[in-house]
């Protein structure tokens, strides 16, 4: 799975490709946890390139979420594919957590914080 | 035009380990491909079953013991699908539970247990069969309607 991250105003987008499985899951939950380690506790993660998701990679938004809202952050989501979104909202995370159509979008939900 | 649609078995046996799970995914995938009544959703359900079935037989089923092996069929007539997935670790049953609470996840991640949720809802049939050759999980996905009255023709 290829991992990036950028900045965005206040926040940091991670942007991932690839598949959210429990294989992968580890090494996206180290990345996104370090962006948070180094100061980055508005994250914004841009699902638009991932193609699959598993209760793994649910995991990791828990565990990253978690601790970005820990740091007095949030983590917020940006673009899933229509079939991340059907999990996403049959197992309630979009009551838990902000999902948006674009980066952008994101950004700026940041910003009136 | 009559689209007459054929039964096909899919096959794949791999090892019993994280880095195989892409492979059985891909499995699912390509066969459904195959078949014009499968729609997006459909096919991703079938992956995200599989993927979870998979996991726990990796972490659970094969747990303190060399990892075995995995078999996945799939039959696809064109209704319904069936799944069926061999291991030779300890007898795992997914069992059915209600959704977790999202919130109570969060506390605690490590218990949140939506892949067995995943399994149950996103497959009409789940029955488990442990033998002393292999443990089977069968998974049976009813297709769309379209799939539904399209059998009604075929032989």
């Amino acid at each position: 799975m290829d991992m990036q991250a950028t900045q965005r105003n206040s926040a940091c987008v991670v942007m991932l490709d690839g598949s959210l499985d429990a294989l992968n899951a580890p090494d996206a939950i180290r990345f996104m946890l370090s962006q948070v380690e180094s100061g980055w506790n508005h994250l914004i993660l841009d699902l638009s390139q991932v193609d699959f998701m598993s209760s793994a990679g649910l995991r990791a938004l828990l565990i990253v979420l978690k601790e970005c809202r820990y740091q007095g952050g949030d983590l917020r989501l940006v673009g899933p594919n229509p079939a991340i979104a059907n999990i996403l909202k049959i197992t309630g995370f979009t009551g838990v957590m902000q999902v948006f159509d674009d980066v952008e979008q994101a950004a700026s939900s940041f910003a009136t914080v | 035009m009559n689209e007459t649609t054929t039964a096909r078995t899919y096959c794949l046996t791999k090892a019993a380990h994280i880095e195989t799970l892409p492979a059985f995914r891909e499995m699912i995938r390509m066969a459904c491909a195959n078949h014009a009544d499968i729609d997006e959703q459909t096919c991703y359900d079938l992956q995200l079953a599989v993927d979870e079935a998979c996991s726990n037989i990796i972490e659970h089923g094969y747990a303190g013991m060399n990892p075995g092996s995995i078999m996945l069929e799939l039959r696809l007539s064109p209704f319904p699908a069936v799944i069926t997935i061999t291991d030779f670790g300890h007898p795992f049953e997914p069992v059915d539970a209600p959704m977790p609470e999202t919130e109570a996840a969060l506390e605690n991640p490590d218990i949140s247990g939506f892949g067995l949720f995943f399994i149950y809802n996103f497959m009409d049939e789940v029955d488990y069969q442990p033998s002393e050759a292999g443990n089977h999980l069968i998974l049976i996905k009813y297709l769309p309607s379209k799939a539904k009255a399209d059998h009604s023709g075929i032989e």
